[in-house]
Parts: C-alpha cells; structure tokens; sequence
C-alpha cells in the first residue's frame, strides 16, 4: 500500500543554517507518528514544509500522491495543519476562521454542523463569535487543532498541539486523532511532550539538529526506561 | 528625560540590522537642520513685496501648527512608541519613560517636522533685516515646543478618560461639541473673525519685535513665557501619561471579550477574504481612529479654508499618502500569526495579494472621496471641465502609485505588528518616518503637477499625464505581485508578520 506522507531528503536550509537535514519519513494511511526532540531540532520547519508553508531546499515531498513541492495547491487540500505558535487571525472570531476555510477549502453545504460539533468538543462553542486576539493561549492552541481537522483531511499535521492546553483539550485533541485514523487519514504529531506523543501516536521519530538519529515504536519510549532512552537519543 | 530612555533608544538603534535603512534615516535626520537653514536662507532672499500680508496671515499659521501637534498625538493614541507595549511588559519601563520617548519620537512625524521648517522660513520672511533677524525663528521654535508638549498633555488625558465607558462618552460629546462649533463658524462665515481673535497674535507680535531692536522686554518676555508653558506642559503632560496608563483598560478589554455579531457567509472564497480583512481594519482601534481622522479632519480644513478647485486638487494626493501609512506599508501584518494557518490553505496564492491590495486600494479612495466632498462644499460652486479632469487624474495617479508603494514594502520589508492598541503602528517608528517621507514626496509631487494642470483648464492635459503615471504604477503592482508569488518570498513574508 502506497504511504500517504511520502518524504525523502527533505532539507530546508536558511542561508548557511541547515535546519532540516535529509529528513525521510513514511505514514500509511490510518497510522500517526510522533515527531519528537529538543528545541531548535528542526520539528517545525519540517511540519511547515510539510504543509507547504516554506518551500524546501532539496528532497520530495508527496502528500496522497500529490507532489507537494510541483503542486502545493492540491497537497494543500488534502491536509490538515495545526501551526505550533498562534496561526489565527487577531481580529477574526473561530466562526469566521471556519467561514473562511469552508469556503478556501470549497466545501459543501452543510459544514456549520460539522463546525458546532467540533467547537462544542473542544469547549469553544461560547466563544465562537469572540476575536480570537482576547483568547487565552489554550484557547489558540485548541482552535487551531480544530481548523486543522475541519474538513477532516487525508493528511494531519500538529505542531505542538498540547502546548499549554488543559486536560479536556487534551483529550478531544487525541480523539480528534484517533477518530481520523479510524477513517483513513495520516497524522503527524510534532511535541516535546513525550508521554502525550505517546499516547496519541504508535511510532515515533526522534530528531537531532534537523537529522532523524531514532525511529521506533511509539511505546518503546514510554515509562522511565523509555524516558531514558529518549533523554539519551538528544544529547 | 528618564535614565530610561537612552538604553531603549540604544536597543531600538541597534534593531535597525540594515545598514541602508540607517543611512536613509541617518539622511533623513540631518536633512531636517539643513532644510531649516535653507528655509532661513529663502525667506531672507524672497522679495519683501507682500511681507505685510504675510504678517496678517502669521497667527493663523500659528494656530494650524497647534492644530496639528494636538491632532497627531490624538491620533496616536497619545504619542508614537518606541516598542509595542506587549515587548516592554517583562520590564520595569515607567510611564513617564514612555511619555520621553513619544517627545523624542515627535521629529518622526513628517507633518510636524515640515511645518517647523515652515515657521523657520516665515520667521525669516517676516523678520526685520539686521542683526537680530534671527530671534523670530526662536520665538517660534518656542512656541512649536509648547504646542507639541502640551498636545502631548491632552492626548494623554484623552487617552486615560477613554479608557472607561463615561470617559468615552465625554470625549465623543466634546468632539461633536467642537465639529458644531466649527461647523457654526463655517455656516455664518465668521471664520476671519475667529482668527483675528486668535491668542497666536501676540506671539506673532512678540516675535517681530525681536528683529525690529525692542527686543527686551516684548521680545523676551514673550519667548521666555512660551518656553515656560512649555515646561509646565511637560510636568503636566507626564503626570497625564502616568495617569492614562494607571487605567483599567475597559475598552480594549470590551473588544477582546464581546461577541461579534455573526454574519452569513460569503459567496466565494475571494469575497471572504475581503471580509475578513476589512474586520481585521475596521476592528483594529488605531486603524478605526486613523480612518475617522483622515476622513474627516482634511475634509473640514479644506471647507474651513474655503479651498477653491485648484487647491482642493492638491488634497487626496496628500490623504491617500496618510491612509497608505496607516497599515498599507505592511499590508499582510493584518493576518497577524493567522497568515501561517491562512498560508497552509489550497487556492491561488495571488488572491491573499489581491484582496489586501484592493482592502488598501478601498482606504484610500474612501478617505479622498470624503475629504474631495467635504472640501466641494465651499469650494465656490461646480470646477470646470479642466479643474474635474486635473482632480480625477490626480486621485488616480495618486492611488495607484500610494498603493503601488504600499504593496512592494508590504512584500519587500515585512514587520511583526498587531495593531491591536491604540498606539501600534504597522513598522517600527524609524522605518514609519522613511515610508512616511517616501509616500509624501510622490504624493506631493504628482498633486503639485496636477494642481498645476488644473489651471490650463483643458481636460486634455491631465488625462495625457494621468494615463502613463497610472501604467507605470499598475505595473509596479503586477511585479509585487510577481514576487509575492514566488514561494520563498511568501514564507518569508510569512513568517516575519507571523513571529513573536
């Protein structure tokens, strides 16, 4: 069975800074990875080439089949990001956020449900005409996660989404993931969360300056053993 | 001063990483003694012919300068800052510090700096020839002190009583009061005689009596009482600020906590684009307050002034060159962090170039039309064919060339801004002067050429000029929009509105 995120030598160098080094990566549909490591290790840059945020240096990038480095547009369609700072517009509430993806998006008639559902999952449904420039961090990072999973995509990217959230956001986030992955879709977690990304994701990959040193079942790096294990994979 | 100020000053200085971005403000600042000296210098050399008119015009020069120190700080939500407030939070920054640093940001202002040079070369022009010719320009350079500290002062004040709902009210019942006023003036034609009443006219005649030789005592007394205001302004201005920024901050709270009424969607994608940024403007406080300004304030000058066709041709040049400053510059900062999110969605990237570019093109031609009809109401009745052709071809040609500008620097030199508050600005307040003296130097020629063409009273003429001047700005534009088609470009524009 062909992957859905297919990466190869992905490198994304900024001038003489080489902050993503020959990344490969490989998810059939239905499976989540972690994408896990230290600050500064290249986690984001890598999901923002992913999503065809920034364009990478070198490498192919394909997204359910579609070449995402040739046709951006269409890997665009097909996934789902979740940026790890902000990604909302200040002056806009969640509702117009989700107008505005309906229709970018060009979704079918009928989106609002899905819409209440999600912000009624993730605690948002009383602020959903609130500007989202008055909302806490959580608040943000909760928004984002349900943006991302929106038009329920083929292909799930989350930077960070655990990052100062409570635990009811944590939980709809990883039913958010689990309900996907029942249907089909691909999810990549990036997190320096390691039980979290454990809990949401069966493999794992751990990278180091912009280079992957380990990739292992997502289990292996669970409990002390495995903290420790991560803990000597970064230094 | 505070002890403060020159490590802020220090750190913003060395934030400025391009070495051309220093040079040009580096040019600019010493353009500023250099333009004074010359002013100085033409208005010893112009004959003395109407010099006795110019002496009766004096006092209203006075009182537009004033007019202008209070109005731009008004604006500015109290003064320009020297770094948003959310990056000196973590900091023991006191209010009076920043109160300094508006004061030491005043030059910026490219309105305040020309009109100084003004007052220099009227000062020069209406002084007596002699050895003291001198002292007028000090008894005005006094007096712009004055104007600008105690603008400084009430701006504060304003800014500190609109942080409560009845404070709000207050200045809103004291704006509409003055707009009543002016219109009552205006409507029974009294405005000469209001400014014959003017307080500038002793300053004027203080001033003149330094070069005449009586320089002791009315000379002295007059230049000395204005630097003595100026410093009670400045004690009175900085307790102003200490109290504006002691206030609970209800109304910024308000706009963050309130719903919003929720409106169907768009039809296209294309039309919610346009949606969202014009909230993204209309709900932005500094934006709402600079578009109400520009659309009013010019507007009311020009039907004060009574401004007859010719000269009215010369204002929407001006206007859409501010409208541009007021989040043109750097259009794309409107999306905030959301421009990651919004760079993340299928569809052709040009429509995000293209929507904020119409939502620019839409603040300008908006805030002209205003000011053109306002200004239309004593203009002394229709302008001919001529004056009509050399109007439309200037707001054109202006148009085009302010958002052709506005488009290359929001693609070229990005900045992080949230234009949340009252005071932010869309680029740091060294980068706003540049942007500022660029957009106003295009603007003023092109008004100065049709304002010229309007005097030939032949259609003809201004069309001819119009027409390639507006060609070469839409292709100005397609080439930003070239660049920000290349995906590099994009990410970089991306991720400098989107950091912090």
């Amino acid at each position: 069975m062909n992957p859905v995120v297919d990466v190869r030598g992905l490198t994304v160098a900024f001038g003489p800074v080489v902050a993503v080094d020959g990344f490969d990566l490989s998810i059939p549909a239905g499976a989540s990875v972690a994408l896990v490591g230290r600050n500064g290790a290249g986690k984001s840059t890598t999901l923002r080439a992913l999503a065809c945020v920034l364009p990478p240096t070198s490498g192919s990038v394909r997204i359910a089949g579609v070449d995402a480095v040739r046709d951006p547009s269409a890997a665009k369609a097909v996934l789902g990001y979740c940026p790890d700072v902000g990604g909302l517009i200040p002056r806009a509430t969640p509702w117009e956020h989700l107008q505005l993806a309906a229709r970018l998006r060009g979704m079918a008639g009928g989106w609002e449900a899905r819409a209440t559902d999600l912000l009624e999952r993730f605690d948002l449904d009383g602020a959903a005409d609130r500007v989202t420039a008055g909302f806490s961090h959580g608040m943000g990072r909760r928004l984002s996660v349900v943006l991302s999973a929106f038009h329920s995509p083929a292909v799930l990217l989350l930077d960070e989404p655990f990052d100062g959230v409570d635990p009811l956001g944590v939980e709809a986030t990883l039913d958010v993931v689990r309900e996907l992955r029942l249907t089909g879709s691909a999810v990549l977690v990036s997190t320096h969360l390691l039980d979290l990304a454990v809990r949401a994701c069966e493999e794992a990959v751990v990278l180091r300056r912009g280079a992957v040193v380990a990739a292992a079942p997502a289990a292996e790096l669970a409990g002390p053993e495995g903290a420790a294990r991560y803990r000597s994979l970064l230094s | 001063m505070t002890s403060q100020l020159g490590p802020l000053l220090s750190l913003r200085w060395r934030m400025v990483r391009s070495r051309r971005a220093r040079l040009g403000f580096l040019t600019l600042a010493g353009a500023v003694p250099g333009l004074c000296v010359v002013a100085a210098v033409a208005g010893r050399l112009a004959p003395a012919g109407s010099r006795a008119d110019v002496v009766l015009l004096a006092p209203t020069v006075l009182v537009s300068v004033a007019l202008l120190a209070v109005l731009a700080p008004l604006v500015a939500g109290g003064g320009n800052e020297l770094f948003p407030d959310d990056h000196l939070t973590a900091y023991p920054v006191t209010a009076r510090t920043v109160h300094a640093a508006s004061l030491v940001l005043t030059p910026l202002n490219l309105a305040w700096t020309t009109q100084v040079v003004g007052l220099v070369g009227l000062a020069s022009y209406i002084s007596e020839r002699g050895e003291l010719a001198a002292l007028p320009a000090l008894t005005f350079l006094a007096y712009a002190v004055l104007v600008t500290v105690a603008g400084q002062a009430l701006a504060w004040s304003v800014v500190g009583m609109r942080q409560r709902t009845s404070g709000r009210r207050l200045t809103w019942a004291a704006a509409a009061a003055v707009a009543l006023a002016g219109t009552a003036v205006i409507g029974t034609g009294r405005v000469g005689s209001v400014l014959n009443e003017s307080p500038t006219t002793p300053v004027v005649i203080g001033a003149l009596n330094g070069s005449s030789g009586a320089w002791t005592p009315w000379w002295l007394s007059t230049t000395a009482a204005l630097l003595g205001m100026a410093v009670l302004a400045h004690v009175a201005a900085g307790r102003a600020c200490v109290w504006a920024l002691r206030q609970p901050r209800e109304g910024a709270r308000r706009l963050d906590a309130d719903s919003v009424s929720r409106r169907p969607g768009r039809a296209s994608a294309r039309a919610q684009l346009l949606a969202t940024d014009r909230a993204s403007v209309w709900r932005s406080p500094s934006l709402r307050r600079g578009l109400l300004v520009l659309g009013t304030f010019p507007g009311l000058v020009a039907a004060t002034a009574g401004l007859d066709w010719p000269s009215l041709v010369l204002l929407p040049a001006l206007v859409a060159a501010g409208a541009g400053l007021l989040f043109g510059v750097n259009s794309f900062c409107l999306d905030g962090s959301g421009a990651v999110w919004l760079a993340s969605m299928p569809g052709r990237p040009g429509a995000a170039f293209w929507c904020k570019t119409q939502v620019v093109a839409e603040v300008c031609l908006v805030t002209m039309a205003a000011t053109v009809v306002a200004g239309s109401l004593r203009a002394g009745g229709l302008p001919t064919t001529g004056e009509a052709a050399a109007l439309l071809g200037c707001a054109a040609t202006a148009l085009l060339r302010v958002v052709a500008t506005c488009m290359e620097l929001s693609v070229e030199r990005p900045h992080r801004a949230d234009l949340r508050g009252p005071r932010d600005s869309p680029a740091p307040p060294g980068v706003m002067a540049v942007y500022s003296a660029r957009l106003a130097v295009s603007t003023t020629l092109t008004a100065i050429l049709f304002s010229a063409l309007a005097g030939l009273d032949d259609w003809r003429w201004p069309a001819a000029v119009a027409l390639p001047l507006c060609l070469l700005s839409l292709r100005r534009l397609v080439a930003a929009a070239a660049q920000w088609g290349d995906p590099a470009v994009r990410s970089r524009v991306v991720a400098a509105v989107a950091s912090g």
